[in-house]
């Protein structure tokens, strides 16, 4: 595989899992405003953990994927 | 082929290339996203602590002869933001509920001559004997409020659900 395709490939792939993620996290917003709204104020903290944590997630795939990409610029990855 | 006007050369706009976004900008554009996303939930569970029920101790809200037999009464509780409906039955039962209606928070009223409890934003329907929705749009049922008679004095003691 060239390098050109192997970096859209990798950023393909991160922005898929991203959008998986966002796709959760706006489920995720919705349930917490109905929960809000109808009182039941148990579920806000799981939910804002759990997105919290997808954030990290989609965060930590994306410098992931930037510090692959530098690498394979640089000639370190193969 | 038209030629190029001449502002073009002064103030050259490529227009291809400033609609072109990258998967990189994309990525981090969701990652904006996403991190928007977990601040908003955090800011719900905040204001979820603002929302915190209040402590439901015993309150007189009135007095039997307020309630004729088959009709209702409003009243608050336990604070003054939190809307209620008293409702004696037609063998002086009775029962009290929440007024905010579990779709999105109208107020419902009572429907004498259905029997029912009844939200006109959109046309949902509880049932005035255990609070559950009966028709339209909620499918929570109405919190319920414990209500003791002491004479002629009506209190409320707590809230369920």
């Amino acid at each position: 595989m060239r390098s050109s395709e192997q970096g859209t490939t990798l950023f393909s792939a991160a922005c898929a899992f991203i959008m998986i993620v966002v796709g959760l996290q706006l489920w995720l917003v919705s349930a917490s405003v109905e929960a809000l709204l109808s009182g039941e104020l148990d579920v806000l903290g799981p939910a804002a953990a759990a997105s919290v944590i997808l954030a990290l997630a989609s965060g930590g795939i994306l410098l992931h994927a930037l510090d692959l990409d530098r690498r394979r610029r640089k000639g370190g990855i193969p | 082929m038209r030629p190029e006007p001449r502002w073009s050369e002064d103030f050259p706009v490529e227009w291809e290339r400033d609609h072109y976004i990258t998967r990189r900008e994309l990525a981090k554009f969701l990652v904006l996203g996403s991190m928007l996303l977990a601040g908003a939930n955090v800011l719900i569970r905040i204001l979820g602590f603002r929302r915190a029920k209040p402590d439901a101790s015993r309150r007189r809200i009135g007095s039997l002869s307020q309630v004729p037999l088959g009709g209702s009464m409003l009243f608050r509780y336990p604070t003054e933001g939190d809307p209620c409906i008293l409702l004696r039955g037609e063998d002086g039962s009775l029962k009290a509920y929440s007024q905010v209606c579990t779709h999105l928070s109208c107020s419902v009223i009572y429907k004498r001559e259905a029997g029912k409890l009844f939200c006109p934003c959109h046309c949902g329907y509880f049932s005035p004997a255990d609070g559950r929705p009966t028709a339209g749009p909620p499918t929570r049922p109405l919190p319920r409020i414990r209500i003791e008679r002491d004479g002629e004095d009506l209190y409320a003691t707590g809230r369920e659900g």
